[in-house]
């Protein structure tokens, strides 16, 4: 197989708004039932106005737009770090904030950010042989 | 504490559960549920997502695993988590997953208190024991509300 330059960016995905359902479909395909999740009286009595999304949520969502770019057989690696909550009626923008390429090399920084402007989640991705595997 | 196991279990890597994945992370991708458009694509079968491996939270135990490490739950938040991958895993594996401690470093809270920061290591092996994807995650125990 031959490998294709990947375009300069891939274009910016949005997702959302975030429901409720979307959180509890990530729990049960996740294995995470902490009820900070899904618990509404719970997330309440801890001090939240409401539910929020698992950092992985959004995590897997920014994922995608690195595979949609690269190629999901040519990433090395993909990192993630959560910086704020995603609630419920969130919008996120996925989008390439860094790049630099070396040959068939390339290594990102992406970013899942809400409709305030706010950071959700920033991930680092290191792709190469795009496509070529 | 370094090199402690914090726990292991083994997993097959099912088509039902990357649909489910694939569709809980809203990637419409068809490699992620037609075995064709994955061949298609050079996998050998369905490959799994790249953060496919969370799914590991319905074999682990999070409270036991936090409380092995003499944290305190209710402070405890994941900071980051990065993987690397041998290759994707691929519907038909059985990953083989050990979690151990891979660093702990404290550093003193802005108001007070320790921080208190593990990185975790998990290497996932196939049946061959190959290793498939190591992951690391960094769990932040914040400091204690000073009173």
């Amino acid at each position: 197989m031959s490998a294709p330059v990947p375009e300069p960016e891939p274009p910016e995905l949005t997702v959302g708004p975030i429901t409720r359902t979307d959180i509890v479909r990530f729990a049960g395909a996740g294995g995470d039932f902490n009820p900070l999740h899904h618990d509404e009286e719970y997330a309440r009595a801890a001090g939240f106005p409401s539910v929020f999304a698992m950092g992985q949520m959004q995590a897997g969502m920014l994922s995608r737009l690195a595979t949609d770019w690269l190629g999901l057989a040519a990433i090395e690696s993909y990192k993630v770090r959560f910086a704020a909550k995603v609630w419920p009626g969130d919008v996120l923008t996925l989008r390439v904030a860094e790049q630099e390429r070396d040959g068939d090399a390339v290594e990102a920084v992406l970013e899942a950010v809400r409709q305030d402007g706010e950071v959700a989640v920033r991930a680092w991705v290191r792709a190469k042989g795009m496509n070529d595997r | 504490m370094i090199g402690t196991l914090v726990d292991e279990y083994a997993f097959a890597v099912e088509e039902g559960k990357v649909m489910e994945f694939a569709r809980a992370i809203k990637d419409p991708a068809a490699r992620y549920v037609d075995a064709e458009a994955a061949r298609d694509e050079g996998f050998a079968a369905i490959p799994a997502p790249l953060t496919f491996t969370v799914i590991a939270g319905h074999h682990r135990d999070a409270a036991a695993a936090v409380a092995l490490l003499g944290l305190d739950i209710r402070r405890v938040v994941v900071g980051e988590v990065g993987w690397e991958y041998e290759r994707p895993p691929v519907v038909g594996d059985v990953l083989h997953g050990r979690r151990t401690v891979a660093d702990v470093q404290r550093k003193d809270g802005a108001r007070g208190g320790t921080m208190t920061f593990v990185t975790l290591a998990t290497e996932f092996r196939d049946a061959a024991e190959e290793v498939v994807v190591r992951q690391r995650e960094v769990l932040i125990e914040t400091a204690k509300a000073s009173s």
